[in-house]
């Protein structure tokens, strides 16, 4: 089957935040594209989503839900994917994404992103769920890499041997957070530039870049916490530099969710991401 | 796994779950916390960011322990975050610790009518001489619909009063009468309203009844009831929606 794909520019693009609309619309062509959060945009009526109806008409917008839970052990949740599918339909976002996460099970939904260890039964719950998701709406997914603080002894193979597996059996697309790269592999004393030297580069359709806060295990190691409530740091960017050499301009977002700034803070975290895709358009 | 996983989420006084381990298959201990605090912390703050009144009120130390119990005892149910918390009035009623605040829960209702209300479906009000226009004879058995906004919470207490101290600059004395609140969101913004009893009554009974229905019970409940203004305002609030 063939599905609607990805259609979001190139560029720097941001987290949409309800308190930058007035800036947003005052430099319209300072961000490229919009990034909303699906479940944001799922009530039945009210000022959000006519900002959203407004906001659709200038921007491309990607929508990146948080509530899917593809890496469930059990079903999917109908009515959500019901009202994601509502959304989908009316919105026309040029892109929709996820997460390699579950955060629905039997006692509720946790609201928090979730990891499941790297076995054949993970990977073929994500693979159907995504197949649905992919079905439901009609149009080809993102799967984003997650952000881990622990790892599982049931695990039988790597991250991104379970990524390549999804991307084949289920044609989606992958979101590369490096943030999340660098996060992941700090806390597994593993290497982001190894990691990222053997991400399946070819399915990149956007890339998340954002902050983390610092802390250490019970054994002084370093614990980085994904919390998208800073500023991108050195070494994330050195990875993105390193990936946007590689691939050529891609879609990417700055995501900054909690503790959000002024705009003025916000659109420098931007410029900082164009200005790279901008020296390699030009070195292209 | 993910039974295991998902309990100790919630109950910190449960072991890590088997197989989860830090690097070098060492104790996950704080890594497995991490879990645990993003869970707490990020259903209080959900939950706080549609409570702020009741926030205002208890404080926000002593809000974030209550919202440790809650968020345990009722995670959400759906991933819609933007309507969690529907369990916290009813909770509120058998929470001991705030038992002496006997106006508490009631306030919380307001606060969870006016987010439902926020999030409401838009309607269009109609056009003011559809009433006009109206066939005299038929005025009785008229039909009113309501914009979907609406919401009346009736209480014991004058929780109109204490929802608006604590929320805006008017700082006018909290008398001790009960009071009905009403919520509305015509376009964009939420608009609180402290109707009379007929007022409440004829709202209401609009939902099921022909408007001369509606207008007997507001009158039983309010002997000076006044239809025709109550319509007019009601319709330049942008309130009806259809009159049929």
């Amino acid at each position: 089957m063939s599905y609607i794909t990805n259609t979001i520019p190139a560029r720097a693009g941001v987290g949409y935040k309800p308190k930058h609309l007035d800036e947003i619309l005052a430099e319209p062509d300072a961000v490229g594209w919009l990034e909303i959060h699906a479940e944001n945009y799922m009530g039945d009526g009210g000022p959000q989503l006519a900002q959203l109806r407004y906001l659709r008409e200038r921007f491309p917008i990607s929508c990146h839900g948080v509530g899917l839970s593809i890496g469930s052990d059990g079903p999917l949740d109908k009515e959500h994917l019901a009202r994601l599918k509502k959304l989908v339909d009316w919105l026309n976002p040029a892109l929709f994404s996820e997460h390699l996460a579950w955060s629905t099970h039997d006692i509720g939904f946790l609201n928090d992103l979730l990891p499941a260890p790297y076995t054949r039964e993970t990977l073929n719950n994500v693979v159907d769920h995504i197949d649905q998701v992919q079905e439901t709406i009609g149009r080809q997914m993102l799967l984003e890499n997650p952000s881990v603080y622990v790892m599982f002894e049931q695990s039988t193979m790597s991250e991104i041997e379970f990524l390549n597996e999804v991307v084949r059996r289920t044609g989606c697309g992958l979101l590369l957070d490096v943030n999340n790269i660098f996060v992941s592999n700090t806390n597994q004393q593993t290497s982001p530039e190894e990691y990222l030297s053997a991400f399946p580069i070819a399915h990149i359709g956007e890339v998340h870049l954002g902050g983390h806060d610092e802390q250490t295990d019970d054994f002084g190691d370093p614990l980085l916490i994904d919390s998208h409530n800073a500023p991108v740091v050195d070494p994330v960017w050195n990875l993105y530099e390193t990936l946007i050499k590689r691939t050529g301009a891609l879609p990417t977002l700055i995501e900054w969710d909690n503790d959000i700034p002024d705009w003025p803070v916000l659109a420098n975290e931007v410029r900082l991401a164009a200005a790279i895709l901008n020296r390699q358009n030009k070195a292209a | 796994m993910q039974t295991e996983f998902a309990k100790g989420l919630l109950d910190p006084n449960l072991p890590t779950p088997d197989g989860v381990v830090g690097p070098g298959s060492r104790a996950a201990g704080k890594r497995y916390d991490v879990y645990r605090n993003n869970v707490v912390v990020s259903l209080t703050e959900a939950l706080a960011s549609a409570y702020p009144v009741i926030q205002t009120i208890v404080g926000k130390e002593f809000f974030d322990a209550m919202a440790g119990v809650h968020v345990r005892k009722h995670p959400p149910k759906s991933p819609l975050m933007i309507y969690y918390g529907e369990d916290f009035p009813a909770f509120l009623t058998k929470f001991p610790p705030v038992s002496h605040l006997g106006y508490l829960p009631d306030v919380a209702r307001v606060e969870l009518a006016r987010r439902q209300s926020y999030h409401a479906a838009d309607a269009a009000p109609c056009p003011p001489e559809k009433l006009g226009n109206l066939d005299g004879n038929k005025l009785y058995d008229a039909r009113i619909v309501l914009h979907p906004s609406i919401q009346i919470i009736r209480s014991r207490y004058p929780v109109f009063s204490i929802w608006r101290y604590n929320s805006t600059d008017d700082n006018s004395p909290i008398g001790k009468a009960r009071e009905i609140t009403m919520i509305s969101r015509p376009t964009d913004e939420v608009v609180m309203q402290n109707p009379t009893a007929g007022t409440a009554m004829f709202i209401d009974s609009l939902r099921a009844d022909p408007m001369g229905v509606a207008m007997d019970k507001a009158k039983a409940a309010q002997p000076d009831f006044d239809l025709a203004g109550n319509l007019t305002e009601l319709l330049s609030a942008g309130l009806i929606t259809d009159i049929k």
